[in-house]
């Protein structure tokens, strides 16, 4: 077993960075990481990341998501628990909405492989599961599906999942999709324009186009 | 400004840091103005921030929202909201760019993001100007709205809220704009954006909210 005290430090740690890489705001977004067979440590429910301390992690049990303690554990832990269930390969899992992914989120579309480093670190292309509301089976379903085979997966207008198998490969993964979720964003607007360099502004361009031929938003 | 007290100086050191954070992440700047209610009277409003450089409490008036606050950027709006809605305590008026982007085309855009159905909800609406019938109709059952090719209004009962509001919304036009370059951003049901937005309401972050208001 993980020496617990360490590994709630290690997640209040990348909490801190996941806010100051911006990959997360406000009290949106979740860790959680695989003590032994039974146990996962996860982030509490509505509380930001800078205020959280290493005591505030719920000890929650896999299987059955009944948890130690008074602090609620976030309302997402079924999606991790799911996760470590079906993947015994997986020791660490984050949540997030960070901006470029969630704008791909949002067209519920596929981030293909991009880098050589996609395949190491995603294991192939990145997926993106149906749509479910937050905390329902359905939405655990579709996550665990789109994940197949996979590190990390978009979730249907919502944001990301990124596992590895530990801790820091979580982060790591979660910084890469953003990171890719950018680069794709402006190869997609540059094939558009026909450009080859990419202007923030040639996005609302392609924007307007498509509202002025009446392409479906 | 005169003394305050214990509650006063809490709302002042939020105001300031909520600020400060916005400037950070690009949400406030010249032109914009942060709020928050202090009583049924009285708000602590920011002054233009000046740009590049952290605001400190000179940067804040301790206001009467019947007061002339037309020196302040958007001030007027502010107070009148403040007047109309007892439940807002925080008030954040900036010039994101792709929410104002938006509002020149659109007068209004559907929640492509969790995000936005829970803490905006399931419509963004553009307000045709910022006379205050208008932005109020905007915000009813909405923690923000867009006046055309004005501003951003973002609520909240906390600084904090209307602050994650500012940062959602503009997340939300984001995606929905950059969406188009990879096929069109789909919009989450009216029914499953309307119960997020109830949930989020009545239980999500109530506690949470409450607890910052001590
Ligand atoms: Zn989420």
């Amino acid at each position: 077993m993980l020496d617990e005290a360490q590994i709630r430090k290690e997640i209040k740690e990348i909490g801190v960075r996941l806010v100051e890489a911006n990959l997360v705001q406000g009290t949106w977004g979740n860790i959680s990481v695989r003590l032994d067979d039974k146990y996962m440590l996860v982030t509490p429910s509505g509380l930001d990341y800078m205020r959280l301390t290493p005591e505030d992690m719920v000890k929650v049990e896999i299987s059955t998501l009944n948890y130690e303690g008074n602090i609620k554990p976030t309302s997402e832990k079924k999606i991790h628990a799911a996760i470590y269930r079906e993947r015994s390969d997986i020791g660490a899992v984050i949540h997030s909405h960070p901006f470029y992914s969630s704008s791909i989120a949002a067209a519920r579309c596929e981030l293909p492989v991009l880098t050589k480093d996609m395949s190491t670190v995603f294991l192939g292309h990145v997926r993106v599961g149906r749509y479910g509301l937050p905390g329902t089976k359905k939405l655990t379903k579709a996550t665990l599906y789109a994940l197949r085979g996979r590190n990390a997966c978009f979730m249907a207008n919502h944001g990301i999942v990124a596992c590895a198998a530990n801790l820091i490969g979580a982060f790591n993964a979660c910084r890469l999709i953003e990171e890719m979720s950018k680069k794709f964003i402006s190869i997609e607007t540059m094939n558009l324009t026909k450009k080859d360099t990419f202007d923030q502004a040639d996005v609302m361009t392609v924007f307007r186009n498509r509202k002025k031929y009446k392409l479906k938003n | 400004m005169e003394e305050m007290n214990f509650t006063e100086s809490k709302r002042m050191r939020e105001l300031i840091a909520f600020t400060n954070q916005l400037m950070v992440e690009g949400l406030a700047n010249e032109g914009d103005s942060v709020s928050v209610r202090l009583s049924s009277t009285e708000i602590l409003i920011t002054a233009t921030p000046v740009k590049h450089r952290d605001i400190t409490i000179e940067n804040v008036s301790k206001v009467l929202i019947s007061d002339d606050l037309s020196a302040h950027r958007f001030g007027d709006l502010h107070a009148k909201i403040y007047h109309a809605r007892s439940d807002i305590n925080a008030i954040i008026t900036n010039h994101a760019p792709h929410c104002v982007g938006l509002s020149l085309t659109e007068s209004k855009f559907p929640a492509v993001l969790d995000d936005v159905a829970q803490i905006i909800g399931p419509r963004v609406y553009v307000a045709p100007s910022s006379e205050i019938k208008s932005v109020l109709k905007c915000l009813k059952g909405h923690g923000a709205c867009i006046v055309k090719n004005e501003c951003v209004v973002a609520t909240g009962r906390t600084v904090d809220e209307a602050h994650t509001a500012a940062l959602v919304l503009e997340k939300g036009a984001r995606a929905y704009i950059e969406g188009s370059v990879l096929g069109g951003a789909k919009k989450i049901p009216y029914f499953e954006a309307k119960l997020m937005r109830f949930v989020y309401k009545t239980k999500y972050s109530k506690a949470d909210q409450e607890a910052k208001l001590q």
